[in-house]
C-alpha cells in the first residue's frame, strides 16, 4: 500500500457537509498550487487511528485523487461528531503528540460555556442568567418571577429547538415554539417539559421580551475565525432564525432590520456584535485550546441590545451556510487553510 | 501562623487606591506598618492600617479566620479570592499569604468544568488542613499579557470549582501530560514555577536509569529496543517475550510471543481477538505488518508469575511525597488480570486485590507477607531516591512490580502520573490518603506546611 | 365522544409519533405498519412508536413535524387510521370573506360556530381569500385557541376541509375544487333561475314550484302576465327580499308595488310597454326572473311565508332544523324580517292558520320536510355540494305548499334568534362544523 505524505488535513462529514467539500476542493486546488502544499480531506470513517492512516481525497495542485495518506501534523475539523465511536476517535486524535487538531469539537456544552463567560468582564451586559434544567432550577426560576424563560438544548439546536415559556395569567404558562404554543398549568409544567425533553439535557435561561421578527425573535449569528495571522476576526454577521423557530436566512443586514424601527437614533448594532463576539472568542481561548472557528448567536431585547444564546464551532447548518454570500463561504474555508498554514510556519520557526 | 480571610475594603473610595491592608487592632500590633506582601507569584509593598470596623479575631482556627480587608486596587492586583481561607505567616519584613497552588490539567478533556474535576474535588477534602487557593488550569489558561490565569479555583464555601481570573500560583502540580514540551520550560523560565511531575519518562528511559543503579538492576528483566535482530536474540534466549510500546501504559499495544517446541511462534497480539502461529522466518514480516518497527517498542523477557486461577497478577505501589517532603508508600494493591487476559491492568478488565490475599493464593504459606511488604517498600523507596537524583521534580510514582515462581522481585514499569482507581474499590481510606497527599505536599513546598495539630484526623498509611 | 389527545412536542427524536400502547389498540393502529401522518392536506412519513410513559390522552410528535405540518398545540385532536395514513384532526377551515381586514373585524363572531368545541375538537382556521398563499400552501388567518377561547392570527397550513360562507368566483372555485375536491361545501352558489330549471324537471316537485321564467325582453312580461294575475319580478341572485317587484294585473292598468330604502312605493302604469321601460331603468345589467305570485295566506293583513333551515350532520345526513313563520309588514310585498316583519315558530303559525290539532300540525310539518328534503337531494344531484340551506316556502289559500327560494350562499341561522331559540341557533352552527368534521376525515363512527 502506497502511503502519501500530506501537510494539512481537513475532516468533514460525508453526509451533512457535501456542500462544504465541493467548494473546498475547488478553492483549495489553487491554494495547494500557490503554496506548494499537499492537502487531504477525509471523514472519520476513513481514518485508521491505530495505524495513523487516512483513506481520503488528496489535493496536490490540480491533481485530486482518492488515496491513502499518513496523518498530517495539522488538521482542521469542519464536522460535528455524535456517535460514541466518533467521539472516541476524536479524543484519541486530540491527545496525540504529533497531531494538532483545530476545532476538535464543534458543539459545546452551553451551560459550561455560559458559566465560563460569567467571569468575562462586562459579560453581564449580554449574558442572561442560566442553569442546567432540573426541578429545582425550574422552581427557582419561576420563583424569581421571571416572566419568560428560555429552554435551550444543552449542546446543539440541531435538530432540537429552543422553547419559550411565558407566564400567562395566574399559575399558567404558555409553552411556545415559534408561533405555536400550548398553555400549561403551573403544576403540570415540569411534567410536560420533561416529556418533551426525552431525558436529554436542557438549559434554563432567564427570558427577555425580545425583538420579534418572523415567527420568533430575530437571531444574529456572528462568524469568527482565526486566520493567516493567528488572530480572531469577525467574518460576517447573518440575520436568521434557527434556534427559536424554523430555519430562515434573512438577506438583510441586522442593522437595517433593527434600525428600521428607530427613527432618530441609529445604533451600529453590528459593530457591537462584532466587538462583543471578539471579546468572547479571545476569552474562550483561555479555557478551550485549539479553537479556530466560532459561531455566536444572539437575540435582541426591545431596546435592541444583544443577548447571547448560543456558542458553536464551525457552522454545521447546511442551509445557513449555503445562504451566505459565496464570497463569505470562500472566506471561511480560506481562513481555515491559512490558519493551519500559520500554525505550520509557526512550529517550523520554533524548530 | 494565623488563618485569615480576604475581603475587599468597600469604603475605600479611590479607584487607584494605595496598597493597604486593614486589620483589627490586635493583629495590627503584630505587623509592621510598612511591609512586603507575598501571595502566589506576587510581591507587593504594602502598608498595614488598623480598621476599628474589623472584629477582633486572632485566626487561631481554620473555622474562625481573622478578616483582613484589602484596598480595592490591591485586591484587584492580587486576584485574591474572597471564598478562600488562607494561612498567613509574618516576619519583621514580610507577610506571606497562601498557599496558591496550581494543578496543570492535561488533554483528558477538551475543556474543563467542576463536573469534570471529580478527583480534585475529592482531594479538596483536606482543604481545612491547608487552606489557600487551588487553581486548576491548562496551558492555554495563562494570560501572558495580564500575567494571570483564567481557570478554575476551588470555592470552599460552596465546595465547587468555579471559573475566575486568578493569580499565578507558586507551586504547580502536573496532573496530566500535554503535547507541548516547550511550555514547561517557558513556565520555568518566565514564572519561576516549581512544577512537579514536570517530565514523563518512557519505558526505555526508565530502564536505562535503573540499569545504572546497583541495587535496582537486579530486579530488571532484560530489556532491549525492538529490532528484528534483537527480537531473534531474545527468542533464542527466552521462550516467552513481550513487546511493549515505550510511551503507552495500561497494556495498550502489547504483543506476547511464545516459542513452541515445533519451532513456531505463538502470537498473542493486542489487536487480534484470537492467538495465532507464525514461523520464525515470518517474524520480520509480522513486525513489519504490525508496524511494530515504526513506533518505539521495547522487548522484554516475559515474566512467568505464579497464576491465580490461571490469571496473571502484578503489584502496583503508590509512592508519594508527603507533607514533610519525604517519599512514602501510600498504597500497595495487587491487580489480577481479567479472565483470558495476559495483562493485569484494571482498565483491561482486571481486578484489584489486597497484597496478603494474593500472596496467599499464589504461594500459600511458603511466603511471609510482612517481609514481602518491606521488600517492596525498600525497592520502591530506592527507585524514588534514584529519580530524585536526576534533578527533575517528582511528587508521585505508580510502580509496577511482579514476583516470579522463585520469589524473585521484578521491576516492570513506573508511571509518573498514575491512576489509582483500584484503590477506590479496595479501600476508600487509602484512596483518600492518596488523593490528599499531593495537596499536603504542595502546600509544604509552597511554604505553608501542614500544621500537625490534630494528626488523628488523617491516618498515615504505609 | 371520541377520545381526544393532547400533542406533546418531542424535542429530540426526528419524524416520530409516539403513542401509548393502549391508544394504538383502541384505534386499531398497527405499530409495525409503514405510516404517513396527515394534518390538513399535508402528509409526512413517520416512525410510529409506542411508550407507556405517554399517557393515554397524549401523543408525542417530533417538533420538526409539528413545525412542518403547522399543527397548533393548544387544540385537542382525534386520531384515526385511514389506509396507510394516521389522520390527526379534524382540521377545519372556515372561508369567511375575501378580504383580510374584514376577516380581522369579524373573526370574533365566528366563535358562535364553536360553542360546543369539545365535540368538534381539532383545529379550526378562519381565513380570507387574500390570506391564501397558493405557492406556499399556507394561509394567513386565525386559529381558534380553545385554551384562551380566542382567535390567534398566524400563518397556517391548508385545512382538511373547508366550510365557506362567502362568494367565490369561478377561478377560486376551480382552485378549491383542485385542492380540496369534495371536502369543500357550498362552493357553488346556485341562483333562483338555476333552482327552478333543475327542480321543475322532477315530477314530484314540479307542482310545488311557482311558475318561473327568465326575463329577457318585454315580450316575456306580456306572455307571463297573460297567464298570471299577479307576478313577482326578482333578481336572479338577490336575497334578503331586496329588489323585488310585484306586478298586479288590474282591469285597466298594471299596478307596481315594491320597497326601496324603507319606503313602500305603489303606482300604476297603463301598459306593458311602460312597465318594460320602468324595469329597464331599474334593472341595470342584472338578471331577473318572473315568478308567479302565490296567493299567500295572511293573518291580520300580514303576508306569511316560512323559512326552514336544513343542515347536514356528522354522518352526512340532512336534518330539518327549524321552521319559522315570517310575517310581512302590513301592506308589504315581502315577508323579510329585516324589512320590518316579525317571526313566529312555524308550527304555531300553522296551527293558527288552519286551526289544526297538534297531530295535524305534526303531519303538515312532516309533509313540508319531505318536500324540501326531496328538493335538496335533487339540487345535489345537479352537482352542488351543500352542507346547509335556508329554504323559503309558502302556503296558499288552497293549502298548497310552494317552494319559493333556496339559499346556499350563507344561510343564516339568525332566523332562530328571531323566535328566541338560541339553542337551535347554536345547534345549526355546530351541525355545520360537524359536517365539516366529517369531510375532514372524521365522520361519525357507527
Amino acid at each position: 500500500m502506497q502511503i502519501e505524505t500530506v501537510n494539512l488535513g481537513f475532516i468533514y462529514d460525508a453526509k451533512k457537509q457535501q456542500h462544504v467539500i465541493k467548494r473546498m476542493v475547488d478553492h483549495f486546488r489553487h491554494l495547494s498550487k500557490e503554496y506548494k502544499i499537499r492537502l487531504v480531506f477525509f471523514t472519520l470513517e476513513n481514518l485508521d487511528i491505530e495505524e495513523q492512516i487516512i483513506n481520503g481525497t488528496t489535493i496536490t495542485g490540480n491533481d485530486i485523487r482518492q488515496e491513502h495518506a499518513s496523518l498530517p501534523p495539522l488538521i482542521y475539523n469542519f464536522a460535528m461528531h455524535y456517535t460514541i465511536n466518533q467521539i472516541e476517535i476524536m479524543r484519541n486524535l486530540r491527545k496525540m503528540n504529533n497531531v494538532t487538531v483545530i476545532n476538535p469539537i464543534n458543539r459545546f456544552i452551553q451551560d459550561i460555556i455560559f458559566e465560563m463567560l460569567t467571569t468575562l468582564t462586562g459579560s453581564q451586559q449580554f449574558l442572561l442568567p442560566s442553569a442546567t434544567f432540573n426541578e429545582s432550577t425550574l422552581t427557582e426560576y419561576l420563583n424569581n418571577k421571571y416572566h419568560t424563560l428560555f429552554l435551550l438544548p444543552e449542546k446543539t439546536f440541531h435538530p432540537p429547538k429552543a422553547v419559550v415559556i411565558k407566564r400567562f395569567r395566574k399559575n399558567h404558562y404558555m409553552i411556545c415554539f415559534g408561533q405555536n404554543g400550548k398553555m400549561c398549568g403551573k403544576d403540570d409544567l415540569l411534567d410536560y417539559i420533561k416529556k418533551m425533553m426525552n431525558n436529554k439535557k436542557y438549559i434554563l435561561m432567564k427570558g427577555i421580551k425580545y425583538f420579534h421578527w418572523g415567527e420568533g425573535p430575530l437571531e444574529a449569528r456572528v462568524y469568527l475565525q482565526k486566520g493567516a495571522g493567528g488572530e480572531w476576526s469577525n467574518i460576517t454577521i447573518s440575520a436568521k432564525s434557527c434556534i427559536f423557530s424554523k430555519d430562515i436566512f434573512y438577506d438583510t443586514k441586522i442593522n437595517n432590520i433593527l434600525n428600521g424601527f428607530i427613527t432618530n437614533e441609529i445604533k451600529n448594532i453590528e459593530q457591537t456584535l462584532a466587538d462583543v463576539s471578539l471579546r468572547i472568542c479571545r476569552f474562550l481561548d483561555f479555557h478551550i485550546p485549539f479553537l479556530g472557528s466560532c459561531t455566536i448567536d444572539y437575540i435582541f431585547d426591545e431596546d435592541h441590545c444583544p443577548h447571547l444564546v448560543y456558542v458553536g464551532g464551525f457552522e454545521q447548518n447546511q442551509y445557513l451556510y449555503l445562504s451566505m454570500d459565496p464570497a463569505v463561504q470562500y472566506k471561511l474555508l480560506n481562513n481555515a487553510f491559512h490558519y493551519l498554514l500559520f500554525l505550520a510556519n509557526y512550529s517550523n520557526e520554533k524548530g | 501562623m494565623i488563618w485569615i480571610k480576604a475581603q475587599i475594603e468597600d469604603t475605600s473610595p479611590l479607584e487607584h487606591s494605595p496598597n493597604i491592608i486593614y486589620v483589627s487592632e490586635s493583629l495590627a500590633d503584630k505587623l509592621k506598618t510598612q511591609t512586603k506582601l507575598f501571595f502566589g507569584q506576587a510581591e507587593i509593598t504594602i502598608s498595614v492600617q488598623v480598621s476599628p470596623a474589623i472584629p477582633e479575631c486572632m485566626g487561631t482556627q481554620f473555622h474562625d479566620p481573622a478578616p483582613i480587608r484589602f484596598s480595592p486596587n490591591l485586591f484587584k492586583q492580587l486576584l485574591i479570592q474572597e471564598s478562600a481561607v488562607y494561612q498567613m505567616h509574618y516576619t519583621e519584613t514580610t507577610i506571606n499569604i497562601g498557599p496558591v497552588i496550581g494543578f496543570l490539567l492535561g488533554d483528558q478533556h477538551y475543556y474543563y468544568h467542576h463536573r469534570r474535576l471529580k478527583e480534585l474535588t475529592y482531594a479538596m477534602g483536606v482543604y481545612e488542613k491547608v487552606g489557600g487557593l487551588f487553581i486548576a488550569f491548562r496551558q492555554c489558561s495563562i494570560s501572558w499579557q495580564e500575567m494571570c490565569i483564567y481557570g478554575l479555583y476551588f470555592n470552599y464555601g460552596i465546595q465547587r470549582w468555579q471559573y475566575g481570573k486568578l493569580p499565578l500560583p507558586s507551586v504547580v502540580y502536573r496532573r496530566g501530560f500535554i503535547s507541548n514540551k516547550n511550555f514547561v520550560n517557558k513556565c520555568n523560565d518566565l514564572l519561576n514555577w516549581k512544577i512537579f511531575n514536570e517530565v514523563r519518562f518512557d519505558k526505555w528511559q526508565f530502564y536505562n536509569q535503573l540499569k545504572e543503579n546497583n541495587i535496582l538492576n537486579q530486579y530488571l528483566p532484560e530489556t532491549e529496543l525492538l529490532t528484528v535482530d534483537n527480537l531473534s536474540k531474545f527468542l533464542n534466549k527466552y521462550s516467552k517475550v513481550i513487546l511493549k510500546p515505550t510511551k503507552l501504559s495500561r497494556g495498550r499495544g502489547i504483543s506476547i510471543l511464545t516459542s513452541g517446541c515445533d519451532g513456531n511462534l505463538e502470537v498473542h497480539d493486542y489487536r487480534r481477538f484470537a492467538d495465532f502461529k507464525i514461523t520464525t522466518s515470518q517474524l520480520a514480516d509480522y513486525l513489519h505488518e504490525g508496524k511494530y518497527l515504526q513506533s518505539a517498542y521495547i522487548i522484554q523477557r516475559f515474566l512467568d508469575v505464579p497464576r491465580i486461577n490461571g490469571c496473571p497478577w502484578d503489584i502496583r505501589v503508590v509512592m508519594q511525597k508527603n507533607r514533610w517532603k519525604q517519599w512514602v508508600c501510600n498504597g500497595i494493591e495487587c491487580r489480577l488480570a481479567g479472565a483470558g487476559k495476559l495483562i493485569t491492568n484494571i482498565s483491561s478488565g482486571g481486578r484489584a486485590l489486597e497484597l496478603n490475599e494474593v500472596l496467599q493464593l499464589a504461594f500459600g504459606t511458603e511466603i511471609d507477607p510482612i517481609q514481602v511488604g518491606k521488600d517492596i517498600g525498600s525497592i520502591s523507596m530506592e527507585f524514588c531516591k534514584m529519580m530524585d537524583r536526576t534533578g527533575f521534580r517528582f511528587a508521585e510514582f505508580g510502580l509496577d512490580l511482579a514476583i516470579d515462581q522463585k520469589m524473585h522481585y521484578w521491576f516492570i514499569e513506573a508511571n509518573v502520573r498514575p491512576t489509582f482507581n483500584g484503590f477506590k474499590t479496595l479501600d476508600d481510606r487509602i484512596y483518600r490518603q492518596i488523593c490528599y497527599e499531593p495537596i499536603l505536599y504542595s502546600a509544604s513546598i509552597a511554604g505553608f506546611g501542614w500544621e500537625d495539630n490534630d494528626g488523628t484526623s488523617i491516618q498515615h498509611h504505609s | 365522544m371520541e377520545p381526544q389527545y393532547n400533542i406533546i412536542p418531542d424535542l429530540q427524536d426526528q419524524n416520530c409519533l409516539t403513542i401509548n400502547p393502549n391508544t394504538a389498540k383502541q384505534n386499531n393502529i398497527l405499530v409495525q405498519k409503514k405510516w404517513f401522518l396527515r394534518f390538513g392536506i399535508q402528509v409526512l412519513e413517520i416512525k410510529l412508536k409506542t411508550s407507556s410513559r405517554i399517557n393515554e390522552n397524549e401523543v408525542k410528535l417530533s417538533l420538526s413535524m409539528i413545525d412542518s405540518l403547522n399543527i397548533p398545540l393548544s387544540c385537542r385532536y382525534e386520531i384515526r387510521p385511514v389506509d396507510n395514513e394516521i389522520l390527526i384532526g379534524p382540521y377545519i377551515g372556515i372561508l369567511v370573506t375575501s378580504r383580510k381586514d374584514y376577516l380581522e373585524r369579524s373573526v370574533q363572531y365566528l366563535t358562535s360556530y364553536l360553542y360546543d368545541y369539545a365535540h368538534i375538537g381539532g383545529a379550526v382556521v378562519a381565513f380570507s381569500l387574500e390570506g391564501i398563499d397558493p405557492d406556499q400552501y399556507s394561509i394567513d388567518g386565525y386559529i381558534f385557541n380553545p385554551e384562551k377561547n380566542q382567535w390567534e392570527q398566524g400563518v397556517y397550513s391548508y385545512p382538511a376541509a373547508v366550510f365557506k360562507i362567502t362568494y367565490l368566483n369561478k377561478r377560486w372555485r376551480n382552485y378549491f375544487q383542485t385542492v380540496f375536491g369534495n371536502r369543500i361545501f357550498n362552493s357553488y352558489v346556485f341562483n333562483k333561475w338555476e333552482m327552478y330549471k333543475w327542480l321543475c324537471q322532477v315530477p314530484q316537485l314540479n307542482r310545488h314550484l311557482p311558475e318561473t321564467t327568465l326575463y329577457k325582453d318585454p315580450k316575456d312580461l306580456e306572455s307571463f302576465l297573460h297567464l298570471h294575475q299577479q307576478i313577482y319580478v326578482k333578481p336572479v341572485n338577490g336575497s334578503h327580499g331586496l329588489g323585488i317587484y310585484k306586478v298586479s294585473k288590474m282591469e285597466e292598468y298594471l299596478k307596481i308595488d315594491y320597497d326601496q330604502d324603507g319606503i313602500h312605493y305603489s303606482f300604476s302604469l297603463s301598459n306593458i310597454f311602460d312597465l318594460a321601460e320602468f324595469f329597464r331603468s331599474q334593472f341595470k345589467r342584472k338578471k331577473y326572473i318572473l315568478q308567479q305570485a302565490i296567493d299567500l295566506i295572511s293573518i291580520e293583513g300580514k303576508n306569511i311565508d316560512f323559512r326552514i333551515v336544513l343542515a347536514k350532520n356528522q354522518a352526512g345526513a340532512w336534518k330539518d332544523m327549524i321552521m319559522v313563520a315570517k310575517y310581512g309588514k302590513s301592506g308589504s310585498i315581502v315577508t323579510n324580517i329585516k324589512s320590518g316583519g316579525s317571526a313566529e315558530i312555524g308550527e304555531i303559525t300553522l296551527k293558527k292558520m288552519f286551526d289544526l290539532s297538534d297531530e295535524e300540525v305534526f303531519r303538515w310539518r312532516q309533509k313540508i320536510s319531505h318536500i324540501i328534503l326531496e328538493a335538496v337531494k335533487s339540487i345535489e344531484q345537479f352537482g352542488v355540494h351543500c352542507g346547509n340551506l335556508g329554504i323559503d316556502i309558502a302556503i296558499d289559500t288552497q293549502k298548497r305548499i310552494w317552494i319559493i327560494e333556496m339559499n346556499n350562499l350563507n344561510p343564516d341561522p339568525l332566523i332562530a334568534l328571531d323566535v328566541n331559540n338560541r339553542k337551535i341557533f347554536y345547534k345549526i352552527k355546530h351541525m355545520n362544523m360537524l359536517y365539516a368534521k366529517k369531510l375532514a376525515g372524521f365522520p361519525e363512527e357507527v
